[in-house]
């Protein structure tokens, strides 16, 4: 038993310090509201070129994008004149460029805006710089963070495809010559390489929470200039986030989430409304959440030459006050048969190590979370045991001892008496980075994965008899009031509804479930068919096409469609009202 | 990370302190601690405040480090 971290870990304060400042802008506090536009087109550089200005003020809607990757010189992303759509992007991975940054407003990272972007592209001769030209000179591609040329963790745009890129270009990518693509402006953050190398969000939410912020701070100064040129009342934003885990409570409760709320709620700014569209994720399959009570085993499945640690959370019920339930404490045999259990010592907050033959094989962190929502005014308590096994293949033998693979058997020893939520967090290596990493599982004898005729079982049994559950699989940081959680759907009908228990020839057997077994609220495109998997999506460079594949590339086609639909008009205030947009059948016109 | 106002900006960021990014990051997960306290981390976990204080300038340069 050791001292818990000498702080708590959620830190409410520092959190409620960053509301508080939305909300100074929130209350129509003449100055905080007025404090954006006198920046505009002085010497923090202009959002957009005149001639990239939205054609029509009054019709424009805002896009969003948070990513990794985003080739933000691509052609869809111009217009005509070739000038940028794309009125900020904030590479968070590339090198500073203090005092020149933009804005200089940023803790990190580097930002470029419209103007500045057409300035550096402009040739002498009239014609572009190149795309490649450009990401090299912007730090966007094959820049470490120092300045100097060396190789990054990814590949990034130097690959022939990103998920920034399909994202983005699924979301706002339109031909030049559409004559609403100027309508369409773009604010982009790219987030940093190790952040997304590193599937389990484990430092996502600083960098996630910092890039909402920032493209909701640009978008109030666009919308300053949209009004000036005629615009009445706020205007619309769409935020894609095609980004996820596959742990962390489903209640909201994530400060992550909670901020997505807190300005998809407010209703008195320069932007209305401001939706955030996001992925149900791509886990429902994997094995990686269950349902377990007290006294019950589940196996977890560890794997060999996995040079990073494995995570499992388990989350309580609510509780009015810490004390009402027991703390929970669980106890691993390991596949040698040695026994480990945590022991807190009666500490309500704390870490327990776990020893097998005087090594520390795993770590346990037991938190007594404090959560508020903040719509409903809720106050209630959980306590989530966080599990984390040490790395099976050691990367510095002087400091890490390997925790052995196999079968690990998790037995809950003590905790409330209700049923409680296990999962696994997220582990797995993307292709575009190189590096191993491995994901864990939970494995259960009595899971059915399959039907009688040998297909996958889409959803859970009636009566489940095993610890292994599919619904409750969905993306955690859609868990809020507000998100619109996009599944994936077999085969183009456009935007629909996601409904409990559609089969699966209509949605992607990997798409996150809700604990209602609906597979998020809207669905799009994923794959072509149960046979040919994915979507055509734009590459990095302007021509280049690819295939992807997952929820990722679904939610964009939701945030494109959302976005054309407020262009046109529709009174979309909500996640309810944008559900029954697409009940109804209302496709805009491809573009 | 800390938000200020600045009435010619609205809403800001400002560079962000080691306490700050402690805040932020061990909301984000006990993993973060892990990654940054545990057997692989650059501090051993210790009572003595000089340690602690050497824990929280670790994470910062952990995640500083990545920009």
């Amino acid at each position: 038993m050791v001292e818990p971290p000498d702080q708590p870990l959620l830190d409410e304060q520092l959190f409620q310090t960053l509301l508080d400042e939305l909300a100074l802008a929130d209350c129509g506090d003449a100055m905080a509201l007025t404090g954006f536009s006198p920046a505009i087109g002085t010497g923090t550089g202009g959002l957009l070129s005149p001639q990239a200005m939205p054609s029509d003020p009054v019709r424009a809607v805002i896009m969003g994008v948070i990513d990794h990757a985003i080739p933000f010189a691509h052609r869809a992303f111009s217009t005509a004149s070739g000038h940028s759509r794309v009125a900020a992007i904030w590479m968070q991975g590339a090198a500073p460029d203090r005092p020149a940054s933009a804005g200089g407003d940023l803790p990190f990272g580097r930002e470029l805006r419209g103007v500045g972007l057409d300035l550096l592209r402009r040739r002498p001769d009239g014609g572009l710089l190149s795309e490649e030209q450009t990401y090299r000179q912007t730090g966007a591609l094959g820049l470490r963070r120092d300045g100097r040329e060396g190789r990054r963790l990814g590949p990034g745009l130097a690959a022939r495809i990103s998920h920034g890129a399909a994202v983005a270009g699924l979301a706002a990518g339109l031909s030049p010559d559409d004559p609403d693509s100027r309508n369409l402006p773009i604010i982009a953050v790219s987030l940093p390489d190790h952040l997304v190398a590193d599937t389990s969000g484990a430092f996502a939410p600083y960098f996630v929470q910092a890039a909402i912020i920032f493209i909701v701070n640009r978008a109030r100064r666009l919308a300053a200039r949209l009004q000036a040129a005629g615009r009445v009342g706020p205007v619309p934003v769409v935020i894609n986030l095609s980004y996820g885990v596959t742990a962390g409570p489903r209640d909201g409760s994530l400060g992550l989430v909670q901020l997505q709320d807190l300005i998809a709620l407010n209703t008195r700014d320069h932007l209305h409304p401001v939706h955030f569209v996001l992925p149900s994720g791509n886990h429902r399959l994997e094995r990686l959440h269950g349902q377990i009570a007290k006294g019950q085993s589940v196996q977890w499945q560890i794997p060999p030459d996995d040079p990073t640690p494995n995570v499992v959370e388990i989350w309580g019920p609510r509780q009015a006050q810490p004390g009402d339930q027991p703390g929970i404490e669980l106890s691993l045999t390991l596949p040698g048969g040695q026994v480990a259990a945590t022991d807190f010592c009666d500490q309500r907050d704390g870490i327990s190590k776990l020893m097998a033959g005087g090594v520390e094989i795993a770590r346990a962190y037991r938190q007594f979370r404090q959560i508020r929502r903040r719509q409903s005014g809720e106050r209630y308590w959980r306590q989530c045991l966080t599990l984390i096994a040490a790395p099976t293949l050691p990367v510095d033998s002087r400091a890490l001892h390997g925790a052995p693979s196999g079968f690990w058997q998790l037995t809950l020893t003590d905790g409330p008496a209700t049923v409680m939520d296990i999962d696994v967090q997220r582990d797995d290596r993307l292709s575009t980075f190189p590096g191993t990493r491995r994901q864990s599982r939970l494995y259960d004898q009595a899971y059915q994965g399959q039907g009688p005729s040998g297909h996958p079982l889409d959803d859970d049994p009636a009566d489940p008899r095993s610890v292994l559950r599919r619904r409750g699989t969905a993306n955690a940081y859609g868990s809020g009031d507000t998100q619109l959680r996009v599944g994936g759907a077999i085969g183009g009908n456009g935007v629909t509804v996601a409904t409990a228990g559609a089969s699966g020839s209509e949605v992607a057997r990997y798409s996150g479930l809700l604990l209602s077994g609906s597979p998020g609220d809207l669905l799009a495109q994923s794959d072509r068919s149960r046979l040919v998997s994915g979507v055509m999506a734009h590459g990095c460079l302007s021509g280049s096409r690819a295939d992807m594949s997952g929820t990722s590339v679904a939610a964009p086609q939701v945030a494109r469609w959302l976005a054309l639909a407020l262009l046109e008009g529709a009174d979309l205030p909500d996640r309810a009202s944008v559900i029954a947009h697409a009940a109804d059948g209302r496709q805009p016109p491809s573009p | 990370m800390g938000i200020a106002s600045d009435a010619g900006e609205g809403p800001r960021f400002v560079p962000a302190s080691a306490e700050d990014l402690r805040g932020f990051t061990a909301d984000a997960s006990p993993l973060a601690h892990y990654m940054t306290y545990g057997p692989g981390g650059p501090g051993a976990v210790a009572n003595d405040p000089a340690e602690q204080l050497g824990r929280r300038e670790a994470l910062a340069r952990l995640i500083e480090g990545t920009f």
